[in-house]
């Protein structure tokens, strides 16, 4: 076919019923993909800093743990009520380890742990407690913040609904 | 019978069911506790022109919003244990007056109905403002709330900030 009919077809397309149909699909699976497969989402606050700044833009892929749970290193998509909000944290613990922070390095099991993507410097002390059952424990790469202005802990697997791309 | 007097009862048809479906919406009693989300953020809303005389006509319709007493667990907010809805009204207007603007949003909304007149929710509430010294505020928080119907009117008995992190 003429390339410039196509482009013609395809820019001013004929309205008819197949067109129409077509258009529905279209929509529909947008939706879909862009609300549940792949959510485009924006960064707001510091707390992943150097990994990721405010106002960035992400796309949120919330099949990544369909078949498996977060692992240790992953950066999570934690949701409040819903997917409208989320807390964007990397997991360092998993259940049953040990989390404590001595001089502002991370300690799991007792065994300090190498963070090259953490933001310095970093003076939190956290006194060892245990990842329950069925959760896992994040935090944001910002470590210089002070320990009580950053939001992390441990919280539900069932509420990490995907990682960011 | 006639093309004309067909499309009538067809329209009639229509109208009915647009009207039933108006009808259910209206009356369906988690559509009633959304919207009752829906009027209690703009009640909290502030511009940078409200009057006193706004506010405190705020503050007395705040006051219909909860049972007497309310149990509120948003120690945060300044607000914990079982107030009266005045008590309720004065302490969220004192917070109130430090924004210069405030926008309340309730996102994600998951009503039950444990029992009649009962409605159990889950929400993400979003505060965003301006104190009245220019720094900004962003706040996401999960809350749970319980709502009573009393008189046709739901009321929230009780609310309850959700740790979505625990340190």
């Amino acid at each position: 076919m003429n390339p410039h009919l196509m482009l013609r077809n395809f820019l001013f397309p004929r309205l008819n019923r197949r067109f129409f149909i077509r258009l529905t699909l279209v929509a529909a699976v947008t939706w879909f993909a862009c609300t549940r497969v792949l959510v485009p989402m924006r960064i707001h606050g510091i707390s992943m800093e150097p990994t990721y700044h405010d106002g960035d833009f992400g796309i949120c892929w919330r099949l990544r743990y369909l078949f498996h749970p977060p692992q240790r290193g992953d950066i999570v998509a934690v949701r409040f009520a819903g997917p409208s909000a989320v807390l964007l944290k990397r997991v360092v613990a998993l259940a049953g380890d040990e989390v404590a922070f001595r001089g502002g390095t991370l300690y799991v099991n007792g065994i300090a742990q190498d963070e090259p993507y953490t933001a310095k410097p970093c003076d939190w002390e956290l006194p060892p407690r245990r990842v329950e059952s069925g959760k896992v424990y994040v935090v944001g790469d910002n470590r210089s913040l002070p320990i009580e202005d950053h939001v992390f802990g441990q919280t539900e697997t069932k509420r990490v609904i995907g990682t960011i791309l | 019978m006639t093309a004309g007097r067909g499309l009538w009862l067809t329209a009639a048809l229509a109208a009915l069911l647009a009207l039933s479906v108006a009808v259910w919406h209206h009356r369906n009693p988690t559509r009633q506790v959304v919207r009752r989300f829906a009027s209690l953020a703009t009640l909290i809303d502030k511009d940078a022109a409200e009057s006193p005389i706004q506010a405190a006509i705020r503050s007395q319709q705040l006051q219909g919003y909860f049972t007497n007493p309310a149990e509120l667990q948003t120690p945060v907010y300044g607000l914990a244990g079982a107030l009266t809805p005045t008590d309720i009204a004065s302490q969220t207007m004192s917070a109130r007056a430090f924004f210069l603007t405030l926008s309340l949003r309730f996102q994600d909304l998951h009503v039950t109905h444990p029992s009649r007149g009962i409605a159990e929710a889950t929400v993400t509430a979003r505060i965003e403002g301006q104190t009245s010294t220019g720094d900004a505020v962003e706040e996401i928080r999960e809350m749970q709330c319980v709502l009573h119907r009393e008189s046709g009117t739901w009321r929230f008995a009780s609310c309850k900030l959700v740790d979505v992190l625990k340190k």
